[in-house]
């Protein structure tokens, strides 16, 4: 269980001369089990905003405050733990490790956690079947489709068990099948489990699966109507 | 390690631009195996003269010979009187320890006069002409094989058949040698480990003499009873200016010979160093490259919750293992190249051995500049901006 609050958020791009404000006073609460969509236009800046809650990225200006804690006072040297212990993001583009299996790739979050090799294959067997992938487990990231490969990176996501999960455009590479089978899952996590969700997409039969809805453009947060209300 | 990146993560990437792995190891390789081989030089060379080196041993030598033995003469009656005159020389069993001595570079055939071909070739050695006393100044020297020589024979050392650019078996007792118009049967070899006497021939000081035509000795050596006393032979050499004698502690004479020599010693290392350094310069520079390649991959695992110490130990240890086994190669390699080989300088030889020193010195070495070799790409993978390694192609 975890809420977020950005309180008069600034994010600056400057390039020479050119300054680029994707976020530019941007207050939020995000209660603890929303499942929360983020719309809007593409280089309107909802990736810099999902970077900033999952600790990846700090704001110029306001405080971004996630499940009680203040980022910018955490140290950076805590930074990566932090985000291994409350985050899991899954990346507009899969980012798998083209090395490793899709077993191994879902495995790498629990490395960070004291735990016995049994408990880490029964945790990425539990993931792997809930993106159904478990038949693929040893194929590499190459042998596997685009699709079946952002599954896996929501596997590699959700494993770890983490309260907040962050997803960029995860069913922008799906078929409607399979991006229905994610969705369905994201929202099991969000109902059964009590994760705080953040989800970007453009696609408007995802964002009806949110319990809440916003628009950024032009640095700027527009409430949209909660789903079902007139 | 809690909060590694696992082990396989390292090996495999290996496998990723599998002809940069193998030509970074192939570098390694010849880094190690040109370290060892520097190494087992400079070691090589020090020992060769510091294993001669006494503090009771003083070489007396003409003044107009500017420390050069082979072109030194002393008259041939200096040796008695230097027993008769200085005190402290150390006595044997009432023997003086003092011995005089011819030293001449030569060249040697082999076999019989009777056995000669017309196409035989010289070998050019190193030749002492010596007395029973010698072995009592250069304790060092001690008999492996065989007796001493009398007329008509000599010993050789062990090293003498390698000095020579000849087989050892034709160095054997009971063979024959020829030099300066005499014919010698080989009646014993000996061993003087770490010096250049075992790359020498000894033979009969009264016979060389007369087959030189020389009535002098080139040196005496004198051993005195206690370490660096040789006031009394100072002023002998004073006194007796007549004789024109200079008398130099063998200590000293020897590092003025490692000093002779110390520019070859830093050739040696420079030339390890350059390579090494080029090697590094071009490990650093595929690591780089390797990071480059990665980098969304590396934010990605940065994300996921790795630390940028976790990712750097990580390249770090795919840079050791590459380092490792190329220097695995070129110890392999060192060990074979090495192997019985032998430096001939001036008039000496000493072996080359890959010891447990040299390979230390090339396996640690390798590592260490592996090592090295990773920092650049480490404060590269330090600096990683996340955010924006994550929008890389
Ligand atoms: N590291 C950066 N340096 C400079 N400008 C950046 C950087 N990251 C993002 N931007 C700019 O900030 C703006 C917002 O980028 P962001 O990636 O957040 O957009 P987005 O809403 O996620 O777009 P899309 O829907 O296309 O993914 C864009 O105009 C982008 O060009
Ligand atoms: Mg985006």
């Amino acid at each position: 269980m975890i809420s977020i609050a950005l309180d008069g958020v600034t994010k600056r791009y400057t390039k020479g001369e050119h300054v680029l404000t994707p976020l530019e006073n941007v207050s939020l609460e995000i209660a603890s089990g929303d499942f929360f969509v983020l719309l809007g236009p593409s280089g309107s800046g909802k990736t810099t905003l999902l970077n900033l809650l999952a600790a990846i990225d700090r704001p110029d200006a306001g405080r971004v405050i996630v499940g009680g804690t203040d980022l910018a006072k955490l140290p950076s040297g805590r930074l990566a733990s932090w985000r291994s212990e409350h985050v899991g993001y899954v990346f507009q583009q899969a980012n798998l490790v083209p090395v490793l299996t899709a077993y191994e790739n879902v495995e790498l979050p629990l490395w960070l956690f004291p735990m016995s090799r049994a408990e880490r294959h029964r945790r990425v067997s539990l993931a792997l079947e809930a993106v159904g992938l478990l038949e693929r487990a040893a194929h590499l990231p190459r042998q596997l489709s685009g699709g079946q490969e952002q599954r896996v990176a929501i596997a590699r996501a959700i494993v770890a068990d983490p309260p907040l999960i962050v997803a960029d455009e995860p069913t922008g590479n799906l078929d409607h099948e399979s991006a229905d089978g994610v969705l369905t899952l994201l929202s099991r996590l969000n109902v059964e489990r009590g994760k705080t969700i953040v989800m970007v997409t453009h696609d408007p039969r995802a964002a009806a699966r949110g319990t809440r809805r916003m628009q950024l453009d032009k640095g700027q947060l527009l409430d949209l109507q909660p789903a079902g209300t007139p | 390690m809690a909060r590694s990146l696992p082990l396989d993560y390292a090996v495999r990437n290996l496998a990723r631009r599998p002809l940069r792995t193998v030509l970074s190891a192939l570098a390694s390789a010849l880094v190690a195996a040109l370290l060892v081989a520097a190494s087992a030089f400079v070691r090589g060379l020090d020992s060769t003269f510091a294993g001669a080196a006494r503090d009771d041993v003083a070489i007396v030598l003409s003044s107009v010979a500017q420390r050069d033995v082979l072109r030194s003469t002393v008259s041939a009656g200096a040796g008695s009187l230097i027993e008769a005159d200085v005190p402290e020389i150390l006595r044997v069993g009432g023997t003086p320890a003092v011995s005089s001595e011819i030293h001449s570079g030569t060249n040697v055939r082999l076999g019989p006069l009777s056995e000669a071909r017309a196409d035989e070739v010289a070998h050019p050695g190193f030749v002492r002409g010596v007395t029973d006393r010698a072995f009592l100044v250069h304790e060092a020297v001690t008999l492996i094989e065989g007796r001493p020589g009398r007329t008509g024979e000599v010993i050789v050392g062990r090293l003498a058949a390698r000095q020579m650019g000849v087989p050892e078996e034709s160095l054997a007792v009971g063979k024959v040698l020829r030099f300066e118009g005499g014919e010698f049967t080989i009646v014993g070899r000996f061993a003087a480990p770490g010096t250049t006497i075992e790359a020498e021939i000894w033979a009969p000081l009264s016979e060389l003499r007369g087959l030189t035509k020389r009535d002098d000795s080139s040196v005496v050596f004198v051993r005195v009873e206690r370490p660096g006393e040789f006031a009394g032979l100072e002023l002998f050499a004073l006194r007796r200016l007549d004789l024109e004698l200079v008398v130099i502690p063998s200590s000293l004479y020897y590092q003025e010979l490692v000093a002779y020599f110390r520019p070859i010693r830093a050739l040696a290392w420079i030339m390890a160093a350059l390579i090494a350094g080029a090697a590094v310069f071009g490990g650093s520079n595929a690591l780089n490259a390797a990071v480059q390649d990665r980098l969304r991959e590396l934010a990605s695992l940065c994300a996921v919750g790795y630390s940028t110490w976790a990712l750097a130990r990580s390249l770090a240890v795919e840079a050791l293992l590459v380092a490792a086994a190329g220097g695995v190669a070129g110890l392999a390699l060192a060990k074979v190249a090495l192997h019985g080989g032998s430096i001939r300088i001036a008039m000496s030889a000493f072996r080359l051995d890959a010891d447990a020193h040299s390979v230390l010195v090339g396996f640690g070495g390798v590592l260490l500049l592996g090592l090295f070799g990773t920092a650049p790409a480490v404060i590269r993978i330090r600096r990683i901006s996340i955010a924006t390694a994550l929008k890389e192609p």
